[in-house]
């Protein structure tokens, strides 16, 4: 089906952005405007971080972080990824996860809460779908870091 | 969060958790207690459960066509995202037939205990969709109208192999579910007329397909293919189809609508009708 899938997933972040950005949806427009810009992508990721501190199988993964910090990358891979004009400088995937060790099961759950969170925030299921698409290659590098 | 469908609105179940894969991805339950679609058992496991979690579900099925009704219903339980168990009952209508034929029972029922284990791959994730092989013991408990159409066993075991993924970006963005599967197996009507016959008493290698697509993250619409042996001389046996409508309001109920067409049973033939099924998972 979708074979631009298979090329992302061993890649660093940013050469998956080059592989699978901004795949445009059935009127052509990008993901990025689809997710509703640069505001729906900040309603998006504060939601997100909100049902993340309220989900207790994940919560303690955010404990600690600072959630002004945490927003501010989210909000600028999420931009990039989706094909926005914005520049990712965080660290890689594995970096910045590594030593929280995160299972399979919190994973799918943080999962669950951005979905929930699209949800919410109003982003339509097609739109919904083609973001979890570009997240799930990096799940390899996110988990047992 | 609550759901709405059909103005019904349905509030979240609190007070325990399923599993933590995502939504749908333990499929409904197939009429023989494996998790798959409404045929077709698909290569994920029952319930929600991931890696150190368990789950699982209970269904119950029952399926009309012209000339039979068939009920179903059975308990399934997963470990790790690896070994599914499931221990299920059919109990197939056969009156019209009973009548024609003056035949000594008029249902027809048999168990069946399965067990499925992933082999490697993920539904979802990474770049290997997922395998799974399982069987399916089945005991005919009323061996008497098999054995007069020629069935040879009143039990038996069926293999299978199959491999599913879910491509999230789909179509347009509406996610699509593929599922193949090769099925070994000697099973007159899924065993409801026992096993073997006059005409071929030996296993066949019979192909499973399954397709569906996401219209929302709780609705699926599927497309099912089942291949089925020829074994008794005394009535055709033909491939299935079905057409399916699945939903899951939520991680603990699913409820699924299809179109089914079975050809022809036991020389009636043009059994087509509806399946509904319920099922609970935890």
């Amino acid at each position: 089906m979708r074979s631009s899938m298979l090329p992302c997933t061993p890649l660093p972040v940013l050469l998956l952005v080059v592989a699978c950005a901004a795949t445009p949806g059935p009127g052509g427009r990008s993901l990025y405007e689809d997710l509703g810009g640069q505001p729906g992508v900040e309603r998006l990721v504060t939601a997100t971080v909100r049902l993340a501190h309220s989900d207790k199988r994940i919560s303690f993964l955010f404990e600690k972080m600072n959630d002004a910090e945490l927003i501010r990358q989210l909000q600028d891979q999420i931009c990039y990824l989706s094909g926005g004009p914005c520049e990712y400088k965080g660290r890689s995937m594995s970096e910045a996860h590594s030593g929280m060790d995160i299972n399979e099961a919190e994973f799918d759950a943080f999962v669950e809460r951005l979905t929930d969170a699209m949800v919410g925030t109003g982003i339509p299921h097609s739109a919904r779908n083609r973001l979890l698409s570009l997240l799930a290659p990096m799940r390899e590098e996110i988990i047992h870091q | 969060m609550g759901v709405v469908l059909f103005g019904i609105a349905l509030p979240p179940v609190q007070g325990f958790d399923t599993g933590s894969r995502l939504l749908a991805t333990g499929g409904i339950t197939q009429i023989e207690g494996a998790a798959g679609g409404g045929l077709v058992p698909w290569a994920v496991l029952s319930g929600y459960g991931q890696k150190d979690e368990w789950g699982g579900d209970l269904f119950v099925t029952y399926a009309r066509t012209d000339d039979y009704a068939l009920g179903a219903a059975g308990v399934s339980v997963a470990f790790g995202n690896r070994v599914e168990f499931s221990l299920s009952t059919q109990l197939l209508d056969i009156d019209d037939l009973a009548d024609d034929l003056g035949l000594p029972d008029d249902t027809l029922r048999q168990e069946i205990v399965g067990v499925k284990a992933r082999l490697l791959g993920d539904l979802i994730y990474g770049v290997v969709p997922q395998f799974s092989a399982g069987l399916q013991y089945k005991h005919n408990a009323d061996f008497d109208v098999p054995a007069l159409t020629g069935a040879r066993d009143d039990d038996d075991i069926d293999f299978y192999l199959n491999a599913s993924r879910l491509w999230l970006s789909g179509i347009y963005g509406y996610p699509v579910l593929v599922n193949v599967g090769l099925r070994f197996s000697r099973a007159n009507q899924l065993g409801l007329l026992g096993f073997g016959g006059d005409k071929d008493g030996s296993r066949d290698t019979l192909f499973e397909a399954s397709a569906g697509i996401l219209l929302r993250r709780d609705l699926l619409l599927g497309y099912e293919y089942r291949q089925k042996p020829d074994n008794l001389s005394f009535a055709a046996e033909d491939d299935w189809q079905d057409a399916f409508l699945a939903w899951f309001p939520n991680k603990y109920l699913s409820l699924t609508g299809a179109w089914i067409d079975l050809g022809s049973v036991a020389g009636k033939s043009g059994q087509d009708g509806f399946y509904f099924s319920v099922e609970g998972t935890y």
